[in-house]
C-alpha cells in the first residue's frame, strides 16, 4: 500500500505543464488500442441506455441486456451483516453506479464478485458464465477487472511496466521461456505499442519511465485504470476512482470513464462524489447495511424518500449553518476544560497557541515540500487548511507533530519552542493529532484502542470514555468490536475519540472527512465543531473545502508548500482568487 | 604483521567454497525475498536436502553420484512444494513460521538415531562423492593460481562451483527481465494488483519458491561434493540469517547483489580473524583484553557492528538503488 510518506509529485505540476488534463484525443481510441471481445463489439451504448428509459426504478429489477446478474449473495463479518443481495442486475454497455453509506457493503460486494472475498452464499453470472467460486485471477481474465479504493499502483515498477503487467496470455509470463527472449520479444513490442498510446491517452506519456511510486495521488488512479484496461476487459469495476482526486483532475477522470462506456465497456463504479454520480451515470444502485435498497436512472434517486433517509442525510445540499448546526447536534454533555491551576493568565490576542514560521520540511534529501509555511493558532480556535493535491497541508500537520523533520524555521506551543520535537512529548504536552489513514489499531478492540489514547494514563479512564462516548455516542454501542470491522466513518470516529481521550489543548486533524459519505462527512464537521466549542483548538486538513471553512474561524489555503491566502473561513469561500486556485472550474458556491 | 598471509586468506575465503554455497543461498533468496517478497526462513533445509539427496543415494542406496546429484535436486524442488503448496495462499508470516520449522526437522531428522542406518546420524556420511570427483580433469597436483594453492580437486570444485554461480546469475538476469519476473515483482508490491490482473498470484509464488530453493540444493551439493561428507550440524538455522545476510549486504533485487555480498562476508570473516589473531600473537592486544580462543567470537561481533553501520550509512546494501529504497510501500 502506497505510504503517506512516499514522496509524490504533486498534481499542480500536472496541471502547470499541460493546461487540459483531460484525454489526449490525438492519441489513438480505446477501439484501437483493445482487442475487442466478442461480446462487445458491435454494441450500441446510446441504445444501450436507452433501453434503460423503460425499466422500473425498483430493487432487483430485470435489465434487457445484463452482462452481470448477482444472486442471493450474502457475507456475515463476525455476525454483522455486510452483503446481503437478494437480486440484482447491472446492464451491459452503460455506466452504472453504485452508492450507499459509509458500511453498505459497496467495496465488499466488488470484492465478493470479482473473487477477493469468497461469500457465505450466492451465484452470479458475467454473460452466463457461473463466476461464484471463480478465483480473482480468473475472474479478471474473464473480462471483468477491479480497481481499488487504494490504489495499488507498484511502486518499484515503472509506469511502463505496470502497464505491461496487465496484458494477458504473455508467453514471456512461462518461467522456461522467460530464458528465451526471442520468444516473446515480439509480443512484448506489441503490448509496448499498446500502453504507449493508452498512457498517451490518459497524458501519462511524459512519466513512462518513472517509478510509479513517484506519481501523485491523481496519476496513481490514473495509472491504475489504464492498467486496468491493457487486461481490455468488458467489464470495468472502479472502487472510488475520485478519492483523494483533485476537482481539475477529476473532470478529467469523468472524460475517461465516459470514454470507456463510449467503446462499449460495462463500467460499474463506487463512489460518494454525488456530482460525479449524476454527472455520468446512467443507472444508480443504491445500497444500505448490505442490500440493494433503491435502483433507478440517476434523476429518481435523488427524489427516492428511502435513498435520502438512509444516505445523503437530511441537510446534504444546505449548508451547516448554525441554527441547522443546532439541529443536527445531539445534546452534549462535554465537560469545559478546566485551566492548570498555575495558568490564570488569559491569552492576549496576538498571543499564539501553536505557531509555526517559515517552516521548511520534505520527504527526500533536497525535495522541500514545504516551502516557508506560517500558521498561528490562538487558544479555542477553530482552523482550516485546505489548497489542492500535493499543496503540503497534510506535511505541514506532519511536522507541526513532529513526524518528520524541520529543515529550517520553528514552530511554539504556548511560546515554547516545539521544533521537531518528537511526536510522543507533544502528546504529552497536550497536541493530539488524527492521521489520514491507517489511524486506528485494527486488532484491537474499540475500547483498547480508547485505551491507548490515554497511554500516558493523564486521566482516569473511565471519566474520558465518558467524554469521549458522550461526543461519539457509537462507540460506547461498539466497544467490544474490533476496530478493523468497522466501516470507515466509524474507524474515522474511533480515530477522532481516542485523540480526545488525552484531553488535548489542540487537535491536528488529516482530512477526517475523507471516504465518508456525505451524510457522514456533515457528521463529522459538526462534532469538530462541538469539540472545538467545549475548548479544544482545532487545526484541520480538508479536502472537502466548502465544509471545512463553513465550520472553521478562520482558514488557511496552501499552494505548492506556501501560504497562498488567508482569513475568515467564509469570506474565502467567495473570494474568486482562492476558487480560482483550488477549486477550478467545478467549484459550487454558495 | 604478516600482510601478504592476510590478505592471501581473505582472497581465499571470499573464492571458496562457503562463498559459492552462500552465494547460492543468497542467490535464491534473493529471488524469493528480493523479488518476490516471499519470507524464507528454512533456506538452510534446502542445502541440507541437496547435499543429503546426493549423500544417501550413493552411501546408503548405492546408486551413481549422477543419479545422486539429480535426486538432490529434485528433492530441493519437492521441498519447496511440500512448503509451499499449504503455505502460500496464506498471510506472507505463514511461510516464514513453517520454512523455519521445516529446517529444524530436516536437521534433527537426518542426525536422529532412529534413521542412522539411512543418513548416518550425528556423524554424517562421508566419502561418496568420487564418482564425480574422477571426471576431474586437472591431473593431480598443487596448483597455483596467483597467490592462492589449490589441489586439482579443490581447483575442479571451486572452477564447477562458480561456473553454476555464474549460470543461475544469468538465468537470474534473463528471468528478471522478462514478463515472469515482472510478475514476481508486482506480487512483491501489490499481490491483489497482480490477481486483479489475471496473474495467479499463487503460481508464480509456487515457481519462485522452487527456483529459489533449487539454488540453495544445488550449493549444498556443491559442497558436499567439494569436502566429500555431509554431517547434521553443518545444516544449522544460522546458515539461513548468515545468507540473509549476504544477500542485503549486497543488495536485494540486485542479480550481482548476493555473490558479491556472500564474498565480502567471507573476506570479512577471514580478515577479522587472521588480524586479530596475528595481533594477539605478537602482543599487540593483550592478553588481559582478549585471548585467541575469542578470536571466533569477537570477529562476529566485528562484522555484526561493521553490518549494523552498513544499514545505517547504505541501508540500499552495496549494489542497490536508495531512490527505490525510499519508494518503499
Amino acid at each position: 500500500m502506497p505510504d503517506d510518506n512516499t514522496p509524490v509529485a504533486s498534481d499542480d505540476e500536472v496541471v502547470a505543464g499541460d493546461p487540459s488534463p483531460g484525454i489526449d484525443h490525438e492519441a489513438p481510441s480505446l477501439g484501437e488500442l483493445l482487442p475487442t471481445p466478442a461480446g462487445r463489439s458491435g454494441l450500441d451504448p446510446r441504445a444501450q441506455a436507452a433501453a434503460l428509459l423503460d425499466v422500473e426504478p425498483v430493487p432487483g429489477v430485470a435489465k434487457p441486456d445484463a452482462a452481470l446478474v448477482v444472486d442471493n449473495v450474502r457475507k456475515l463479518f463476525g455476525g454483522l451483516k455486510a452483503v446481503d443481495v437478494d437480486h440484482v442486475e447491472f446492464q451491459r454497455g452503460v455506466i452504472t453506479a453504485l452508492i450507499g453509506p459509509n458500511g453498505a457493503g459497496k467495496t465488499t460486494l466488488f470484492n465478493l464478485l470479482t473473487g477477493f472475498d469468497t461469500p457465505d452464499t450466492g451465484t452470479w453470472q458475467f454473460d452466463g458464465k457461473e463466476l461464484g467460486g471463480v478465483r480473482a485471477h480468473k475472474v479478471a481474465r474473464a473480462g471483468m477487472v477491479r480497481t481499488f479504493q487504494l490504489t495499488k499502483a507498484l511502486s518499484k515498477l515503472t509506469v511502463m511496466e505496470n502497464m505491461r503487467l496487465g496484458a494477458t496470455g504473455q508467453i514471456g509470463e512461462r518461467f522456461l521461456a522467460a530464458h528465451m527472449p526471442w520468444r516473446w520479444r515480439s509480443q512484448e513490442a506489441e503490448v509496448t505499442t499498446r500502453a504507449e498510446g493508452l498512457l498517451k491517452r490518459f497524458k501519462l506519456d511524459h512519466m513512462t519511465d518513472q517509478f510509479a511510486g513517484t506519481l501523485s495521488g491523481g496519476q496513481r488512479k490514473l495509472l491504475e485504470m489504464s492498467r486496468a484496461l491493457m487486461v481490455a476487459p468488458d467489464v470495468i469495476m472502479l472502487d472510488e476512482p475520485m478519492a483523494g482526486v483533485n476537482p481539475a483532475l477529476t473532470q478529467s477522470l469523468l472524460e475517461h470513464v465516459k470514454s470507456l462506456r463510449d467503446e462499449g465497456m460495462t463500467v460499474i463504479f463506487v463512489e460518494h462524489d454525488m456530482d460525479m454520480v449524476m454527472d455520468i451515470s446512467d443507472w444508480v444502485v443504491v445500497m444500505a447495511e448490505g442490500g440493494i435498497i433503491a435502483e433507478g436512472p440517476p434523476a429518481s434517486i435523488g427524489e427516492n424518500r428511502q435513498v435520502v433517509d438512509a444516505y445523503l442525510g437530511a441537510h446534504h445540499d444546505e449548508d451547516l449553518t448554525d441554527e441547522e448546526e443546532d439541529e443536527t447536534s445531539r445534546p452534549v454533555a462535554l465537560a469545559v476544560k478546566d485551566r492548570p491551576a498555575g495558568d490564570t493568565t488569559a491569552p492576549a490576542p496576538d498571543e499564539f497557541l501553536l505557531q509555526a514560521s517559515s517552516v521548511i520540511a520534505g520527504y527526500v534529501p533536497g525535495v522541500d515540500i514545504l516551502k516557508g509555511c506560517n500558521l498561528e493558532l490562538r487558544d479555542g480556535e477553530f482552523i482550516g487548511i485546505i489548497g489542492p493535491n500535493g499543496a503540503g497541508k497534510s506535511t505541514l500537520l506532519k511536522s507541526l507533530f513532529g513526524l518528520i523533520p524541520i529543515r529550517d524555521g520553528s514552530v511554539t506551543l504556548r511560546g515554547e519552542t516545539i521544533t521537531s520535537a518528537p511526536a510522543h512529548k507533544l502528546v504529552a504536552m497536550g497536541v493530539g493529532y488524527v492521521p489520514q489513514i491507517n489511524n486506528v489499531f485494527p486488532d484491537l478492540t474499540v475500547e483498547e484502542n480508547l485505551q491507548m489514547g490515554l497511554y500516558l494514563g493523564t486521566h482516569p479512564f473511565a471519566e474520558r470514555l465518558d467524554v469521549v462516548c458522550t461526543l461519539f455516542p457509537l462507540l460506547g454501542q461498539r466497544r467490544k468490536q474490533s476496530a478493523g470491522s468497522l466501516s470507515g466513518g466509524e474507524r474515522q470516529m474511533v480515530a477522532m475519540g481516542r485523540a480526545m481521550m488525552s484531553d488535548p489543548s489542540v487537535l491536528l486533524l488529516d482530512e477526517p472527512s475523507a471516504g465518508l459519505s456525505p451524510a457522514l462527512q456533515d457528521e463529522v464537521f459538526v462534532r469538530c465543531r462541538e469539540i472545538n466549542a467545549a475548548g479544544v483548538s482545532i487545526v484541520m486538513v480538508e479536502q472537502n473545502a466548502r465544509r471545512c471553512l463553513q465550520v472553521a474561524h478562520r482558514g488557511y489555503v496552501l499552494d505548492q508548500g506556501t501560504n497562498a491566502y488567508e482569513g475568515r473561513g467564509r469570506d474565502l469561500l467567495v473570494d474568486p482568487k482562492v476558487i480560482e486556485l483550488y477549486l477550478g472550474t467545478l467549484a459550487k458556491v454558495d | 604483521m604478516d600482510w601478504s598471509l592476510i590478505f592471501t586468506q581473505a582472497l581465499g575465503a571470499a573464492v571458496g567454497l562457503n562463498a559459492i554455497l552462500f552465494a547460492l543461498a543468497a542467490m535464491g533468496l534473493n529471488i524469493h525475498f528480493g523479488y518476490t517478497g516471499l519470507l524464507n526462513f528454512g533456506q538452510v533445509g534446502f542445502i541440507a536436502v541437496g547435499a543429503y539427496g546426493l549423500a544417501i543415494s550413493v552411501s546408503t542406496f548405492g546408486l551413481s553420484a549422477w543419479v545422486g546429484l539429480l535426486v538432490g535436486m529434485s528433492l530441493g524442488v519437492i521441498l519447496a512444494l511440500v512448503l509451499g503448496i499449504p503455505t502460500l495462499r496464506l498471510r506472507a508470516d505463514y511461510l516464514a513460521i513453517v520454512t523455519i520449522a521445516a529446517s529444524e526437522i530436516i536437521r534433527f531428522t537426518l542426525g536422529s538415531v532412529a534413521f542412522r542406518d539411512i543418513s548416518g546420524g550425528s556423524s554424517g556420511l562421508q566419502q561418496f562423492a568420487g564418482e564425480i570427483r574422477a571426471v576431474n580433469p586437472f591431473p593431480p597436483g598443487n596448483y597455483a593460481i596467483g597467490p592462492l594453492t589449490y589441489t586439482a580437486n579443490q581447483l575442479f570444485i571451486t572452477i564447477v562451483g562458480w561456473s553454476i554461480v555464474a549460470l543461475f546469475a544469468f538465468s537470474t538476469y534473463s528471468t528478471m527481465r522478462s514478463p515472469w519476473g515482472r510478475v514476481l515483482k508486482s506480487i512483491r508490491e501489490a499481490e491483489d494488483a497482480a490477481t486483479s490482473l489475471g496473474k495467479s498470484v499463487y503460481g508464480f509464488k509456487l515457481q519462485s519458491l522452487v527456483y529459489g530453493g533449487l539454488a540453495a540444493a544445488l550449493g549444498g551439493i556443491i559442497v558436499a561434493i567439494g569436502v566429500d561428507s555431509v554431517s547434521p550440524q553443518n545444516y544449522m538455522t544460522p546458515i539461513t540469517f548468515f545468507a540473509y545476510l549476504a544477500l542485503i549486504l549486497g543488495g536485494t533485487a540486485r542479480v550481482f547483489g548476493p555473490i558479491l555480498g556472500s564474498m565480502i562476508f567471507w573476506m570479512l570473516l577471514s580478515l577479522t580473524d587472521t588480524i586479530l589473531r596475528q595481533a594477539i600473537g605478537q602482543g599487540y592486544i593483550p592478553s588481559w583484553l582478549m585471548t585467541s580462543t575469542q578470536v571466533g567470537q569477537v570477529r562476529f561481533m566485528m562484522v555484526g557492528l561493521g553490518l549494523m553501520l552498513l544499514m545505517i550509512f547504505r541501508p540500499q546494501g552495496i549494489l542497490g538503488d536508495r531512490r527505490e529504497m525510499e519508494l518503499d510501500a
